[in-house]
């Protein structure tokens, strides 16, 4: 062959780009089992919110991504609100000419609700959107929240399809967008975003996950293995470098995606999530990319990270392929003091557990934990790792839902992409049972996207809130009733920043292996979590010492502690450890 | 002689018998056919529609199983592969199949259970082994894993996937060097390909070795795009039964790479008929026509392209290639900027431009534009070739090897050139029993891929090399 037309023709068949093949979607609802605990309470509550995703027919990407939630308590009044995102019609339609057009109650733009729990009483929740100032016309994706400004208030930064938004709680229950000229300006397609002091500064910076260059002017048509229109993958379009912004500590932030070495590196990320991987104080940062191979950064003591996802073994599955990765979540549920990566995929594709040697090298241990085969036909988004009976082993929550057409379903369903979602119980930290039974509410069709846990009725377990795309959001009551003890931290920093966020906590018990847990709010799928700190105790029932090692490096112990309370570690008022 | 009444009655009670006889089917699904395009539409309709006409005729209600197993209704193909079972139990493919259906929806033990009947009635379905090995491994059934790989390896004992499975059946018994061992036996068998690497560092990781995790490591991204394929004429029967645009495509390209591209033009252009206004389409056919030179019908589909999306960046990423087999280089680099306007990270669009610049003389932008390639995907295998060419002419031959070498292993018609122009580098950078070493690799591939001008070139070279050794 001519050299010139050889040269010539390898570029035309990398030019004819291989569409991915679209594994086939099913549903399976599970065999008859152990129902799941938790039932719906939304409409009951007040937390009647129906997510619009503004179905054009033109398939844009946004529609079939869904939204997330946030769990935080914006008025400080001890429960956790809720504020869920929400999605709008694109291009120049209005809401009415959708295919799917919103109910009478609809309200455009993300919602907050007010949690008014009253000690012993019932749950319930109030529409504060317009008093909040928390009403944005935007197509709005996840949400992370932190204490930026350490005033002991949780501020709020909104990922969107378009201009991401910095919120800063004013504590009067009004939030003020800060965005012109706090440095964290990005008008790409956000999705997961993340605060954490990865400088040890004493103040949280914010790590914002981007995932694809898509918009409606370039929207492209893809179709399903039967040639019906369907919504295309990540792979057909540009994927998107990630941003890291460094608090100044002024209410300004810089950009330091450069200097600390993320620059470079495009993917098409959905999930976030921060932790010490290998165990050397330092902060690194997990991102899941749709469809590719995902980030490890490891963070340096000089505030750069380095990329080690391939060698590290959490790029790729066991087979070596690259999975869809959704939502992700990072926690000790093998109690050998690291943190353990899951995260959620396409369907055909399972989820997968990876292990952690506790020097940030990983081994895919799914099949090995059970965690394969159960989540073959599902496409999961948001997940975490939680102690739903407080038995003191983390389990692990999914919730599911199509981004294929499923063509079984067509004709069936309105919207053929619902799926149960799932939960899984750690039995000992070696192996997981999935729990729930027909009729339960894991039973329920959804296309589940975001997911949020925290302790909502402050009875000492922790609710879900799942957010549903094109469909109404649920809260999940935990009504376990397990006569588990249990025990939830709210850590202040003082050095370190106000959250704590980033903290280690180590439970200790007499003859007990410690249990460990981080401050946190991220990880699960563009939706942001209690940041209260919950360990299950089973039936522990004495006074136990916490270890907290903070951000900034100091260690304390507080001791005597009782079980089954709320309570608040104060940085700098326990005993200093070593 | 019976009488026709006799005859008649006999026939009546044979039936009769065979009635008393009848599996029950489960019923047919309901199927929905709306929204496919309309040869998909007609293609399914056929099919049920013979069902309906022989409701108990075995291939009928396999071949619609098949079909709705193509496009993804595994429900309603799950119902029809169990109809093709029961109403023929010794053909093996529909268990077989059925399995497959059954494992994406998660049915796994359903699905080895239908594989061990599948291997019943036909044994050497070595690829039903294979994928009941596999099942087992991923349901963390390890001894049964174990003694079926055993049974597969003592029939066939250069099945790679068998030492494959077999190493990632050790990895998760903590059994690296075992694993190891498996690995090479594969690598023999396959050549590289990522997923291969991806098993060895993870071995090398379990054995504490961080310097061979990082070699392998780097294996694995030099070798992601490749594939080890395992044979499976049943499946494929199943995969070749769809006839949507994309899945044409796909297979087209499949032809195309393997060098036949009159198959890959018919199928395009079958597909054509039945989706005329595919952009994909289109940009495909045009890149198959200007791939062989044929740039009138390239322009053609190109320019129909751009009536449905004049803004699509493969478009001007095709008419820029187009424009650059035609020799408009001025043109060419137009279209790759517009290309790259709309989508930076085309690593592909880097290195045309890159390729364009060097033609233009304009060595400086092309060393740049290459390395731009590498660094939105540093695996571009093309962009390693270019670049090291260009440095092999700046006299940069250390460089040159550092990017050539790594695309010493691949073994398709561009290898003579490459293995020549990576000859050509060591021997610039004073290597000369590398360079005869690489030489002889060349004129091996000029021979295998029929590259006459690459041999002449090695030839040369090598005869050059001899002149210089002589006293």
């Amino acid at each position: 062959m001519n050299r010139f037309v050889c040269l010539v023709a390898a570029g035309l068949l990398a030019a004819c780009s291989k569409t991915p093949p679209t594994p086939p979607t099913a549903l399976e609802t599970g065999e008859p089992g152990i129902p799941a605990p938790f039932r719906d309470v939304a409409a009951a509550t007040g937390l009647v919110f129906e997510h619009f995703i503004g179905a054009s027919g033109e398939h844009y990407m946004s529609e079939i991504m869904g939204s997330g939630v946030a769990l935080f308590d914006y008025d400080l009044d001890g429960d956790l609100d809720v504020y869920l995102l929400q999605g709008k019609m694109l291009g120049d339609r209005e809401p009415g000419e959708s295919l799917f057009p919103p109910p009478g109650t609809h309200w455009p733009g993300n919602r907050l609700y007010r949690n008014e729990l009253e000690p012993g009483g019932s749950l319930r929740f109030t529409d504060v959107t317009n008093e909040s100032g928390l009403r944005f016309p935007d197509y709005g994706m996840g949400a992370a929240v932190g204490d930026f400004d350490n005033d002991g208030d949780p501020d709020l930064y909104l990922t969107n399809l378009g201009p991401n938004r910095l919120l800063r709680n004013d504590g009067n229950g009004q939030f003020s967008d800060i965005t012109p000229g706090s440095g964290t300006a990005d008008v790409a397609w956000g999705t997961a975003a993340g605060f954490n002091d990865y400088d040890r500064d004493g103040d949280a910076d914010l790590f914002l996950v981007n995932y694809v260059d898509f918009g409606v002017d370039r929207n492209i048509v893809c179709t399903s293995p039967g040639g019906r229109r369907d919504y295309c993958g990540p792979q057909e379009y540009p994927p998107l470098p990630d941003r890291l912004f460094r608090n100044d500590g002024n209410g300004r932030f810089t950009d330091v995606s450069g200097a600390a070495g993320l620059a470079d590196s495009a993917g098409p990320g959905l999930g976030l999530v921060w932790a010490d991987f290998n165990g050397d104080g330092i902060s690194d940062a997990y991102v899941a990319n749709d469809g590719a191979a995902n980030f490890l950064w490891i963070g340096g003591s000089d505030g750069t990270f380095t990329e080690r996802g391939m060698i590290s073994g959490t790029a790729f599955n066991m087979m070596g392929s690259p999975e869809a990765s959704m939502g992700v979540t990072a926690g000790d549920f093998d109690g050998d003091g690291d943190e353990d990566l899951f995260m959620t995929h396409l369907f055909l594709e399972s989820n997968t557990l990876y292990l952690n040697d506790g020097k940030a090298s990983f081994f895919d241990a799914t099949d090995q934990f059970r965690l394969g085969h159960g989540s073959m036909a599902m496409t999961g988004f948001g997940s975490r790792w939680f102690d739903y009976d407080n038995d003191g082993f983390l389990d692990l929550f999914v919730a599911n839902g199509n981004v294929k057409l499923e063509e079984s379903r067509v004709g069936q369903s309105d919207y053929p992409f619902e799926q149960p979602n799932q939960l899984f119980h750690n039995d000992g930290g070696q192996r997981f049972t999935e729990i729930g039974a027909d009729g339960d509410v894991l039973s329920l069709l959804g296309v589940s996207r975001g997911a949020a846990f925290g302790d909502i009725d402050n009875d000492g377990d922790l609710d879900i809130v799942v957010t549903n795309n094109n469909g109404p959001a649920r809260l999940l009551l935990n009504e376990s009733n397990a006569a588990n003890n249990w025990l939830q931290i709210t850590l202040n920093g003082s050095r370190s920043n106000r959250d704590g966020t980033g903290a280690r906590i180590a439970l200790l018990r007499e003859d007990m292996p410690p249990l460990w847990r981080r401050s946190h709010t991220d990880g699960s799928y563009l939706s942001a979590s209690d940041r209260r700190v919950h360990f299950g105790l089973g039936d522990w029932s004495s006074p136990v010492a916490l270890e907290v090692h903070w951000p900034t490096g100091t260690r304390e112990i507080f001791s005597g502690i009782a079980p089954n309370q709320f309570i608040v570690l104060q940085e700098g008022e326990g005993q200093a450890s070593e | 002689m019976m009488s026709l009444k006799t005859l008649s009655a006999t026939g009546l009670a044979l039936l009769a018998l065979a009635g008393c006889e009848r599996v029950e089917l489960p019923p047919q699904p309901a199927v929905n056919l709306d929204g496919y395009p309309t040869a998909i539409h007609r293609q399914l309709a056929q099919a049920l529609g013979r069902v309906d006409s022989r409701p108990r005729k075995a291939a009928a209600n396999g071949r619609a199983g098949m079909l709705l197993h193509t496009y993804d209704q595994l429900l309603g193909a799950d119902v029809y592969y169990q109809r093709a079972a029961l109403l023929d139990p010794d053909e093996f493919r529909w268990p077989y199949l059925r399995s497959w259906v059954l494992a994406g929806l998660g049915r796994t033990d359903e699905a080895m259970q239908l594989l061990q009947t599948a291997l019943e009635i036909e044994p050497g379905y070595s690829r039903a082994r294979v994928r009941l090995a596999e099942l087992q491994l991923s349901s963390g059934q390890l001894e049964q894993c174990a003694a079926t790989l055993r049974t597969l390896i003592a029939e066939q004992s250069d099945r790679p996937e068998a030492y494959f499975l077999r190493a990632q059946l050790r990895l998760r018994m903590n059994d690296a060097n075992a694993a190891i061992e498996d690995l090479g036996r594969t690598l023999a068998l396959t050549g590289h390909f990522g997923g291969l690497h991806h098993a060895y560092a993870q071995a090398y990781r379990l054995a504490g070795d961080e310097a061979a995790t990082r070699h392998h490591t780097r294996l694995a991204e030099q070798f992601a795009d490749a594939r080890a394929d395992i044979p499976d004429p049943v499946m494929s029967e199943v995969l070749l039964a769809n006839i949507s645009t994309t899945a044409r495509i796909e297979r087209a390209q499949a032809y195309a790479s393997r060098g036949d591209v009159a198959r890959a033009e018919t199928l395009l252009v079958e597909a054509l008929e039945d989706d005329p206004d595919s952009l994909p389409l289109h940009v495909t056919l045009a890149g198959l026509y200007g791939g062989r030179g044929d740039f009138a019908n390239a322009d053609r589909h190109l320019a129909h392209a751009a009536t449905i999306d004049p803004d699509h960046p493969r478009l001007h990423y095709s008419t820029g290639v187009a424009r650059l087999g035609e020799q408009r280089f001025a043109e060419a680099a137009e279209a790759f900027e517009r290309s790259l306007e709309l989508d930076a990270n085309n690593a592909d669009a880097w290195a045309q431009l890159g390729l364009v610049r060097q033609i233009q003389g304009n060595q400086g932008q092309a060393l740049e534009h290459f390395r731009t390639a590498l660094e939105h995907d540093p695996w571009h295998r093309q962009s390693h070739w270019l670049l090291g060419r260009a440095l092999n002419q700046a006299g940069d031959h250390e460089t040159a090897v550092a990017h050539l070498a790594l695309l010493r292993p691949i073994r398709d018609p561009t290898a003579p050139a490459i293995l020549l122009d990576l000859g050509r580098a060591y021997h610039g950078s004073g290597d000369r029993d590398t360079a005869i070493a690489v030489l002889g690799e060349a004129l091996a591939a000029a021979g295998e891929f029929g590259d006459s001008q690459s041999r002449a070139g090695a030839n040369a070279l090598l005869r050059r090399l001899e002149r210089e050794s002589s006293p």
